[in-house]
């Protein structure tokens, strides 16, 4: 085996906050492949008693994991389907010793075989499920060569939270995480805005992503130290190491518990300049996360989660019941519903022609256009939910006044098709529009004149003014919230609401960054809307500021030349105001 | 005189990531429950979808299911010979309507 674990410290983009100490679960092993002894089979029997054991032994290993894990449709389902992977190749692995062959190479033989296969498949979700079989191998393999039967044990400890560590996790598969023993998550890849951050936070897991070389340094059950607060991971950390660890774990916890005691207390600056504070959706449960910690309503219901690729889209009573169940549990609070927004990086459901450019093509306002029946379904819902409390429909990816008005006159058209119904609705429900496309920013003196309301969505308004993919890692740092031009389209697109007695919501994960807050408070933003683990430190970072003092260092920042100066600056104004608090 | 029962259904997959590997074996392991023999088609594919249609493997055996690659979207056959045929098929069935409950 290699050298002692030495201990590493590996840098990585702070996600979720906390500080938690586990033993690593590799959720997907990268494929490279192991270094197969060259030696020829001696006594088949011997081969074939050493295949059973380490059969045996992998069986057990995934036996743990799966009740360390749990549920058959969660992340310990995944261990379950390898034990039955294992079954099925046995026989054909004992066929290969019966024919000459050593255990190992017995067992590479037959599972190469099969994961060529699958991996060969012009099908690529399948091909990338080669995967599964590459585990079950490897799995075998380091259980024949004796030595790394340890490391190939997963995670020891009985029932100890692991710390997950992927290269990334879909959202599905992040998600399904809820309720597991998940200490934290670090992953390889992924952004501040990927989707995967985006739930881990929801779910209030530690995490931290864009982790370069994490895969290559940790094996399955190593200790792993991820503090999602400031950001790093530690493989192997020593006694020192760990102390300083369950140390800032319990601060972070307490600062974390003083937080969530103050959900219930108003939102208002220290000047007395009241801000509204909404929640961010992805799904259904991130309402009652929300509402536990003082969302006065939802600023931004993502509807993607409705719609199951392959499946049906969803009828206009399963939009109502979707919609009706939030409102009612909101008890009077508002309900900002974005229309659908797929395309880019949420597959279409309903399939159509590859893009090159999907971040450009046939997406959210544009899919709709191009589906009208499917929109036609959720606008029907949307009217008829509206007549039952504070309910806005939100339009994404607006350019300019067209699309505002083509969508009005298809929700006009579903109004008047629903009153000839005889159904409730109500035909005025305000429209608003996200302000996500820089064209919108630059002229939102003339989208104000007739949009009810605006909602900020920063995170693609950056991505698309910067012309930087949010989700590709290696341009992760050129995403930069506080570049010059972004800062402009804000103090604009603030102003001209502003002067037409628009409201405003910004809905990007920008606003819930503290320093970003705070600028975003000085530049005139009333409304937050936030994910709902962000919730908290908000509305202790705009309780602990005077309007004034952040209109001071938003016109500082607005002098400035390039994002870094703002981000110094921003650091040196705000970190202050919130280090103190922090501080107790 | 008639023989032993047989039965059939068209389902179409509706989880997100499709028949791999958990569902594979989530289908299996329900399969090995009836004494029937059980087969699965994959009759359709949407267009993109990369499988192979008209492949038929056991369902009783998840490498095999793995290998029909059955994308979102997919409509697969499920057909069943033998005394609890309706029985297994109906659970068959019931699993990939649930979207394997991912």
């Amino acid at each position: 085996m290699g050298s002692p674990a030495a201990m590493a410290r590996l840098g990585g983009i702070a996600v979720c906050g906390g500080s938690r100490v586990g033993p690593a679960l590799l959720f997907e092993e990268s494929p490279d492949v192991v270094a197969l002894p060259d030696a020829p089979a001696q006594d088949l029997r011997v081969e074939k008693e050493r295949l059973r054991r380490a059969a045996q032994v992998a069986r057990d290993d995934l036996e743990r994991l799966q009740s360390q894990l749990g549920g058959e449709a969660g992340v310990g389902g995944i261990f379950r389907a390898h034990g039955l992977l294992l079954e099925s190749v046995l026989p054909g692995i004992e066929g290969a010793i019966d024919a000459g062959q050593a255990a190992e190479r017995a067992v590479a033989g037959v599972l190469h075989a099969a994961a060529s296969r699958l991996a060969s498949s012009a099908n690529r979700l399948m091909a990338q499920r080669a995967q599964d079989l590459v585990d079950v191998e490897r799995r075998l393999l380091r259980a024949l060569t004796g030595g790394g039967v340890q490391a190939g044990a997963g995670p020891a400890g009985g029932d100890r939270p692991v710390v997950i560590v992927a290269r990334d996790l879909t959202p599905s598969e992040t998600a399904a995480l809820e309720g597991r023993a998940v200490a934290a998550i670090a992953l390889e890849e992924g952004g501040v805005t990927s989707h995967s951050a985006v739930i881990a936070r929801s779910l209030g897991i530690p995490c931290v992503v864009g982790v370069a070389g994490l895969l290559a340094r940790v094996q399955h059950g190593d200790p792993l130290w991820v503090d999602g607060t400031q950001g790093f991971v530690v493989v192997h950390p020593d006694e020192a190491s760990r102390r300083e660890a369950l140390g800032l774990a319990e601060r972070y916890d307490r600062f974390e518990r003083s937080l969530l005691a103050e959900s219930q207390l108003p939102c208002e600056t220290l000047d007395g300049h009241k801000v509204t504070l909404l929640a961010n959706i992805e799904f259904p449960p991130d309402v009652d996360a929300g509402l536990a910690r003082g969302a006065e309503g939802v600023g931004l219901y993502r509807t993607e989660f409705l719609v199951r690729p392959g499946s049906p889209l969803p009828t206009e009573e399963q939009h109502l019941q979707a919609y009706r169940s939030t409102l009612q549990r909101l008890a009077g609070g508002r309900l900002s519903v974005r229309t659908f927004d797929f395309g880019s990086d949420k597959e279409s459901p309903l399939g159509g022609p590859r893009e090159p450019n999907p971040a450009l093509g046939v997406r959210s306002l544009r899919w709709c256009f191009a589906h009208p029946q499917a929109f036609h379904v959720q606008l029907r819902a949307l009217l008829r939910v509206a007549a039952e409390g504070d309910v806005r429909i939100l339009l994404p990816m607006v350019a300019g006044l067209e699309d505002l008005r083509q969508a009005r006159a298809l929700i006009a058209a579903a109004a008047a098709e629903l009153i000839e119904q005889g159904l409730p609705c109500r035909p005025d429900v305000p429209v608003g529009i996200m302000v996500e496309i820089p064209a919108a920013a630059v002229t939102s003196d003339l989208l104000v004149r007739e949009a009810d309301f605006l909602s900020i969505g920063t995170n693609d308004l950056i991505q698309y003014d910067l012309a930087v993919d949010r989700l590709n890692p290696r341009l992760a740092r050129l995403f930069q919230p506080s570049h010059p031009s972004i800062l402009r389209l804000l103090r604009d697109t603030l102003a001209a609401a502003d002067r037409a007695g628009v409201p405003v919501t910004l809905c990007g994960e920008m606003g819930g960054h503290a320093l970003h807050t705070a600028l975003l408070l000085g530049l005139g933003l009333r409304e937050f809307s936030v994910s709902p683990g962000t919730l908290p430190r908000v509305r202790r970072l705009l309780r602990s500021l005077t309007v004034d003092r952040a209109r001071r260092i938003a016109r500082e920042c607005l002098e400035l030349t390039t994002a870094e100066e703002v981000e110094a600056h921003l650091r040196r104004n705000v970190a202050p105001i919130e280090a103190g608090e922090a501080g107790r | 005189m008639s023989g032993p029962a047989q039965a059939r259904r068209r389902v179409q997959v509706v989880n997100e990531k499709g028949v791999h590997a958990r569902p594979a074996a989530m289908l299996a392991t329900r399969a090995k429950r009836f004494a029937s023999q059980l087969a699965i088609t994959l009759v359709e594919v949407p267009d993109g979808g990369g499988a192979e249609a008209g492949t038929r493997v056991d369902a009783k055996d998840v490498l095999e299911i793995m290998f029909l690659g059955a994308p979102p979207g997919a409509w697969l056959e499920i057909e069943a010979h033998g005394d609890d045929a309706e029985a297994a098929v109906a659970a068959l069935a019931a699993l990939v309507d649930a979207g394997f409950e991912e």
